[in-house]
């Protein structure tokens, strides 16, 4: 039996990391205050089992000219002195702590990785997920994913090293990054390996898409039959200026500029907990420091799945989609597997790619007249 | 000539539904003829190019019928009902796409749920066999092809599993009822070439359903694609409540935005523009071009270890009775996890 037991979203105010030489400072001023709101989530509103903080709230994420080496000193180590100093609080607030960080690993050299963490209230790392989905198709910035080394990764951590799921006494864990959610088969693959709890960290910003996202949370919740925690930045605190942009491509940025560019509010907030109905248990109405709370029931969760009627998870016919996924060639694997991804642009020049092949293969159709992209 | 820009029109009718086999022909002819006319009002008012009815159209629900009593009460497909649309489509150039439960002389004991598309040739142009059947929630003895998938196979090698037909109205493809629940079944249609996604449906008023609801743009916007559901107006002369489905017909567009919906219940008529320039046009775009961006080989092996429903359920023999479905679901709770399963 596991009793039902809170949960807080920690919508934090992040503190960007600019100049490497300054990473150490602006990292422990990340870190230091997440772990304060999670001491005030314990002290106002009863103690959270779990308490989750947004995407790369250690780092912050730099869009612009970083490159792969400046990278790798930026980003974190994954266990390393950061999760160390997570587990001594989780061990001490009495807490499962989980968030997402820039990921630098040297048994991947020339590669950083946008991952996300689960740390058990008794200190240990318990799971380390990497995200699937974002840069190698965006072009947005250069972090590597699992599949764009398909075949070496999936060697050295086997098939469930793609989508890791911990069974711990607060339930099976697993975690997506942001841009994941789009795609319906990462919360699937995890809840097809057991994951009652899915922990979203999230950097999703305000746009046309926004509604479409939280939809897509719901959907995910009730198809899966999982919790989603759902956690955005609440600010991106700290200047973005000359240094970013002197050297950068776009006309406006070639005057150089003091201060800040980036809205200070340029995510929407909005960390939310929906339960395994696909229902909206709490959510924060907007940007800024903040804490959600709700109850997660497991057991509740254990019973649904134990029933027949509109069991998805259940009734999936998986043999049937294997088929399928086993030979649509969409976004090819391994494309970055004898050369990481340097630039941002190849994320970008990737899904061109596939768009013309598709249009080639008749999947797409082209529009009569010249796109107006 | 490929329209870029045209009408589509849901008609949420109300169905009268058969209980007893013998009233077949007479309450068939009365939903159809009806239907007729409600096609026959939108072509005096819009200009529409494709008209949608919804699922279970001639036919209805009953619930606890007999096997046999489900064959005598479903239609051929192509038949005379389809041929009655056949010659609309004709004299008015359109396209109609709707959904009945199905018998073939290829398989004598089966029952389908299919959708269809009759189009300005006035011959049915696609059929669709329902893959994901309200069977395993053990409403109804609905074959689907994946129960006997080798034998399909071999026996309809013409007939795809996922069907997708290219017009001058863009590339459509149909989807029936539960299919919504599982994205898979969308994502499969999209990446063999759906543009507009057509969902027959009868969903009722119930726990689950806002969350139907969202699935429909989850579905349009993942796949950056049209989604329109056509649902039944009303349940006519059967013990449950008439108004039991909801209405709530309804378009989506490629960004997910719902462009028109029906407030409930009732005969209606919904038109909403398509604008397949505008949807091509985002298809070429990089940034959340889904479809292109889905590393979809990287899932194949977690379907392939994961041994929920099986293929070839019911090869051997026919379904006798609807209970079957949900005893397959139960072995497969079992098997995947013990312990939960112990708990109801």
């Amino acid at each position: 039996m596991i009793a039902p037991y809170n949960v807080a979203c920690i919508q934090t105010a992040i503190r960007q990391v600019r100049d490497p030489a300054t990473r150490d400072e602006t990292i422990r001023e990340n870190l230091y205050r997440g772990i304060s709101l999670m001491e005030y989530a314990a002290i106002r509103f009863g103690q959270p089992k779990l308490v989750v903080l947004p995407e790369f709230y250690l780092t912050g994420a730099d869009h612009l000219r970083r490159t792969i080496r400046e990278w790798s000193e930026v980003a974190v180590r994954i266990p390393g002195p950061e999760t160390d100093a997570l587990g001594k609080a989780a061990q001490e607030l009495k807490m499962y702590i989980a968030g997402g960080t820039m990921e630098y690993d040297p048994g991947w050299p020339n590669r950083w990785f946008n991952s996300a963490f689960i740390i058990g209230d008794n200190g240990d790392l318990l799971l380390k997920y990497r995200k699937h989905n974002g840069a190698d198709a965006q072009g947005h910035t250069t972090y590597s994913t699992p599949s764009g080394c398909y075949t070496d990764y999936v060697q050295k951590y086997g098939d469930e090293g793609l989508f890791p799921v911990v069974d711990t006494p607060i339930g099976k864990l697993g975690c997506l990054l942001c841009y994941d959610m789009n795609f319906p088969e990462v919360a699937r693959a995890l809840a097809l390996r057991g994951a009652e709890v899915l922990i979203y960290p999230t950097g999703e910003p305000y746009g046309p898409h926004r509604d479409a996202w939280e939809c897509s949370r719901r959907t995910r919740a009730y198809e899966n039959c999982t919790y989603i925690v759902s956690v955005n930045h609440g600010a991106y605190v700290g200047p973005v200026g000359e240094k970013d942009f002197a050297d950068s491509s776009y006309p406006l940025f070639q005057e150089r500029r003091e201060g800040e560019i980036s809205p200070v509010f340029r995510s929407h907030g909005h960390s939310e907990i929906v339960s395994f109905e696909g229902r909206v248990v709490t959510v924060v109405n907007g940007p800024g420091e903040a804490i959600a709370q709700a109850t997660i029931d497991i057991e509740a969760l254990r019973e649904r799945r134990a029933q027949v009627k509109g069991n998805i998870l259940a009734q999936l016919r998986t043999s049937l989609y294997a088929e399928t996924y086993e030979n649509i060639n969409a976004f090819p694997l391994d494309h970055w597997r004898s050369r990481p991804i340097e630039n941002r642009r190849e994320g970008a020049e990737a899904t061109k790619a596939v768009i013309q092949r598709f249009v080639a293969e008749k999947t797409y159709v082209a529009p009569e007249s010249d796109s107006v992209a | 000539m490929t329209a870029t820009s045209y009408i589509m029109s849901c008609l949420q009718t109300e169905i009268h539904v058969i209980q007893d086999p013998a009233d077949k022909d007479s309450l068939i002819k009365k939903n159809l003829d009806r239907s007729l006319e409600l096609a026959a009002y939108v072509m005096a008012t819009e200009e529409s190019r494709l008209l949608l009815l919804p699922e279970a159209w001639l036919q209805g629900f009953a619930p606890n019928r007999s096997v046999a009593d489900w064959l005598k009460i479903c239609i051929q497909i192509p038949g005379p009902e389809t041929e009655k649309l056949g010659a609309f489509c004709r004299h008015h150039q359109i396209y109609i796409a709707g959904s009945a439960f199905e018998r073939s002389d290829v398989w004598p004991d089966r029952i389908f749920n299919a959708a269809f598309i009759v189009g300005p040739s006035g011959k049915i142009e696609l059929k669709y066999r329902q893959l994901n059947p309200e069977t395993l929630n053990g409403l109804l003895p609905v074959t689907s092809p994946a129960d006997m998938l080798d034998e399909y196979v071999r026996r309809e090698g013409e007939l795809p599993l996922f069907p997708v037909l290219d017009t001058s109205l863009g590339r459509l493809a149909c989807l029936v009822g539960n299919d919504v629940n599982f994205f898979e079944h969308t994502r499969t249609l999209v990446l063999r070439g759906a543009e507009i996604l057509l969902h027959h449906t009868a969903e009722t008023t119930g726990a689950a359903f806002p969350v139907w609801e969202e699935m429909r743009r989850a579905r349009a916007y993942e796949n950056v694609a049209y989604f329109a559901s056509v649902n039944n107006g009303g349940l006519l002369g059967s013990g449950a409540p008439r108004t039991r489905a909801r209405g709530h017909s309804e378009v989506i567009n490629y960004e997910g935005k719902p462009m028109a919906a029906a407030d409930g219940g009732g005969e209606v008529a919904l038109h909403v523009a398509i604008s397949l320039q505008r949807l091509r046009d985002r298809r070429m775009q990089v940034r959340m071009n889904f479809p292109a961006q889905s590393k979809i080989k990287m899932y194949g092996p977690t379907y392939r270890k994961a041994n929920r429903i099986p293929n070839n359920a019911w090869a051997a023999r026919s379904l006798k009775s609807a209970d079957e479905g949900p005893q397959l679901v139960r072995k497969v709770i079992y098997t995947v996890s013990p312990s939960t399963a112990k708990k109801t």
